[in-house]
């Protein structure tokens, strides 16, 4: 089927008003072939079908639309300005975290510190087997656990899987590891490759993989080490992009409100819309950002650090949003975050702070450098 | 309504001409989303970020038709992302996600439906005065007979304006007018 809209509503259009040439009508021929195509033109083509269509259409006034969206974009510039005042802030911000990272002692001699709860992640997991049967990881000693043709040895943190030598491989059998908010946890699947999987994710792998491909499905985030096998490529799936991998060191995050982020740090990806067909090849030092409304990939270079320092226990900021922010901090320390103010939102801070350290931590060098007040009742964060 | 006053609107940031584009696209995208979340409430609202965002956008688009095609595909992204987030049990979803091949012809079919019956709604604006006022009155819910009366003509009259209409509508050329004209709908 010709899938350009334009020229299809034109010939539809020729059709009806009867003046298709010989050649267009064989198109036309061939377009109606497909049933809802058909269904389609015998629809236009009856008035009270239309009638009832154009009375759908009077209900959305486009005159009211536009006054809503007046209101909205003056909401938006709003913001902006908001964002203006906020660079001042933001470089307030860096000053003091470099402050407060040179004088680590600084907070321990407030009086704030007494009635801190959020502790940071720890190494926290949920394991399902195939039967169904789910299992929960934490520090605790080693532990091994049999299935079909692979061994899991569970310990300190780490999942790491094995295939017998002896048994032939039979049907793939698939474990999902789910990492809750608040938790992290490291896996080596039995080819060798390494995964770290952030707060708040979820993957779902075969504990052996086929002969003839690797395929892991992810949700949410994750760093890869993949081990090489020029025989058996390596996928990564998600809801929305598809990873195709050579052999390398890459990032996935899907946690993004505006879009699915994917850093090459080192190897050679290539990476599709899950929905399309279309591959793309990255290079190290790479973004690809697939963007949530419009469902484009496009490419950036960029400074991968910000984009893997999760996993070696840092938050990296670079200008993002106070919403980005909290979320990730929301993510990790596993706490609800609340705006009161839908206008803090847009604040932008940068800075490197340890994801270990205490949430409290972190807002009061926030508040310190910004005056943005925080409330932290029970598992919820307020911003004031 | 030029088709160059929607590009320049939304190449160059004019905000003067932004009430052109909502006249050109508005009730089609909400009613393409509408279609896909069942929702009409949801399906406006999905339509405001998506214009919000083609405001705030640098992207210039060099044909009226990569335009549409933008804002179709932009809709149809947005909408599938609230099904999925929402997890809704619609039945057009579940078919959708089911088979993994006719999704994109069901979508290409829909999105003529939709530009069709856009070009279709815009073009009442076209008709000679009194067959558009039949159209426009049809539209608005008022019966042959009572749209005789107003107009004051005959019953026959109105139902042949309103066929003949249909059929203008239906089998006016695209490209025939680069320039024509839209009622706006201030009240």
């Amino acid at each position: 089927m010709d899938k350009s809209v334009e020229r299809t509503v034109a010939l539809l259009r020729k059709s009806y008003a009867g003046e298709l040439t010989a050649e267009e009508r064989a198109e036309m021929e061939r377009l109606l072939e497909n049933e809802k195509m058909r269904q389609l033109y015998e629809e236009i083509g009856d008035d009270e079908y239309l009638l009832g269509e154009f009375r759908r259409y009077a209900g959305w006034k486009p005159a009211q639309g536009y006054r809503k969206f007046r209101k909205n974009m003056r909401r938006q510039s709003l913001q902006r300005n908001l964002i203006r005042l906020s660079v001042a802030a933001s470089i307030l911000m860096a000053l003091g975290c470099i402050w407060w990272l040179v004088e680590p002692d600084w907070l321990e001699q407030g009086g704030k510190i007494a009635e801190i709860t959020k502790e940071p992640a720890s190494c926290r997991a949920f394991l399902q087997l195939s039967s169904g049967k789910r299992i929960v990881l934490d520090e605790s000693g080693p532990m091994d656990v049999h299935e079909g043709d692979g061994c899991v040895r569970i310990d300190s943190g780490q999942a790491v899987y094995s295939v017998g030598q002896t048994t032939p491989f039979k049907a793939e059998e698939y474990h999902v590891l789910y990492v809750p908010q608040g938790g992290e946890y490291r896996l080596r699947l039995a080819d060798g490759t390494f995964i770290h999987l952030n707060a708040g994710s979820e993957l779902r792998y075969p504990v052996a993989f086929a002969a003839a491909e690797r395929k892991v499905y992810l949700k949410g985030e994750a760093w890869f080490e993949v081990a090489k096998d020029t025989e058996r490529p390596f996928y990564v799936e998600t809801d929305e992009v598809r990873i195709r991998v050579y052999g390398t060191a890459f990032n996935i995050n899907t946690h993004g409100l505006q879009a699915v982020e994917t850093v090459l740090v080192s190897g050679e990806i290539g990476i599709r819309k899950t929905e399309g067909s279309e591959e793309w090849h990255m290079h190290p030092g790479q973004l690809a950002l697939y963007d949530r409304s419009s469902g484009e990939i496009s490419f950036r270079n960029v400074d991968v650090q910000k984009y893997i320092a999760w996993k070696d226990g840092e938050f990296c900021f670079n200008d993002d949003t106070l919403e980005e922010i909290l979320e990730e901090l929301g993510r990790w320390y596993n706490v609800t975050v609340v705006f009161q103010a839908a206008e803090k939102k847009e604040i932008q801070f940068s800075g490197h702070l340890k994801r270990y350290e205490n949430i409290q931590k972190i807002l009061d060098a926030i508040t310190e450098s910004t005056g943005i007040v925080f409330e932290i009742s029970d598992r919820t964060i307020v911003v004031k | 309504m030029d088709i160059g006053r929607i590009l320049e609107a939304v190449n160059e940031k004019k905000e003067e001409l932004w009430p052109e584009v909502f006249g050109y696209y508005y009730a089609a995208l909400c009613s393409y989303a509408e279609r896909l979340v069942q929702d009409s409430v949801i399906a406006e609202d999905l339509v405001q970020d998506i214009l919000l965002y083609v405001w705030n956008c640098k992207r210039k688009f060099i044909h009226i038709d990569e335009l549409t095609n933008y804002l179709y595909r932009a809709t149809y992204n947005r909408s599938m992302m609230w099904l999925r987030h929402e997890k809704c049990k619609s039945k057009y979803l579940n078919r959708l996600m089911e088979e993994n091949g006719p999704e994109f012809d069901e979508m290409f079919i829909e999105t003529i439906r939709e530009e069709l019956l856009r070009q279709l709604f815009l073009y009442i604006d076209e008709l000679p005065s009194e067959q558009r006022k039949v159209i426009q009155m049809s539209v608005e819910g008022l019966t042959v007979h009572e749209i005789a009366e107003k107009l004051g003509i005959s019953v026959n009259t109105v139902k042949t304006h309103k066929k003949r209409s249909f059929k203008q509508l239906r089998e006016k050329m695209k490209g025939t007018a680069t320039v024509f004209w839209l009622t706006f709908f201030f009240s």
